[in-house]
């Protein structure tokens, strides 16, 4: 989701079993720290660790202890289930409402609106544009909008 | 909820952890933990508390003891199989991606892609 920096991280809290510092991660995996703390706050933007504040007395610094919100994690993906299915949507209402055409050299698509632009020629190299056929494409989507919304139903 | 160990309690979980799914009697634990059985019975006490551990109730040797084993993962029960693959599952712009703006799924090469791929798989 956030790379595989960011994955090697979670990988490390998840396998502990209480809570981290993030000077010990940067350690561990060999990362600059404050790339690992710019890391742990996306990942804690995403919901999937959370992070406990202490200041020590003294210097009044702020020290860290990370966790991963275990509890979370299925209500998130199930979150980001729901969020897929909904771009598999607009993808697909796109797809039906529109035809599409594509320069035959650089294979870029245009919508019959952006072709009709142009002149059905393409911006860049001016060849004639050909009409695609996307009926491939909306039925893997329609499949896929069906099996996905199967399965968030299951999930309740 | 934090969950954080002294070295014993730790200790102990290990221990537990590498017993598997049998588990282990409470006072084979403390045994090997070298601890008296009253502290034995608070640290298998602790870590149930904080959810880490499971026991039930056997008798052993005529005496009355606890079993102690991992408590069974909860939310491990995910299917990711089926999204993992669409790129909008795993995208860090979904918040931005939206119809009319100027990443969306009408027009994103990576969902583009994907699709494409998936038409190809048919084809096969």
């Amino acid at each position: 989701m956030l790379g595989e920096k960011a994955g090697k991280i979670f990988e490390y809290i998840y396998k502990r079993l209480d809570e981290v510092q993030d000077e010990e991660i940067a350690r561990e995996l060999g990362l600059k720290l404050n790339e690992v703390r710019k890391l742990l706050y996306q990942l804690s933007e995403q919901g999937l660790v959370s992070y406990r504040r202490v200041r020590d007395k003294s210097t009044s610094w702020y020290t860290y202890y990370w966790r991963v919100r275990k509890d979370e994690i299925p209500s998130l993906i199930q979150f980001r289930k729901k969020i897929t299915l909904s771009k598999l949507k607009l993808r697909l209402k796109a797809e039906e409402s529109t035809t599409y055409y594509e320069c035959p050299v650089d294979k870029t698509r245009y919508s019959f609106d952006e072709a009709l632009e142009n002149e059905f020629r393409c911006p860049r190299c001016g060849s004639q544009l050909v009409y695609v056929d996307n009926s491939d494409i909306i039925d893997v989507l329609k499949k896929y909008i069906a099996l996905l919304e199967r399965e968030i139903a299951q999930k309740g | 909820m934090s969950i954080s160990l002294t070295p014993l309690e730790r200790k102990a979980y290990e221990i537990i952890r590498k017993s598997g799914k049998n588990g282990i009697l409470q006072s084979e634990l403390w045994r090997i933990l070298g601890v008296d059985s009253r502290e034995g019975s608070r640290i298998a006490l602790r870590l149930l508390k904080k959810g880490l551990i499971e026991r039930e109730p056997v008798v052993h040797n005529g005496k009355r003891t606890y079993r102690l084993m991992l408590k069974e993962e909860k939310g491990i029960d995910i299917n990711i199989d089926l999204v993992i693959n669409i790129p909008c599952f795993t995208c860090s712009q979904y918040l931005r991606c939206g119809e009319g703006s100027y990443l969306n799924p009408v027009t994103c090469p990576k969902l583009t892609k994907w699709i494409l791929s998936e038409v190809r798989k048919r084809k096969q």
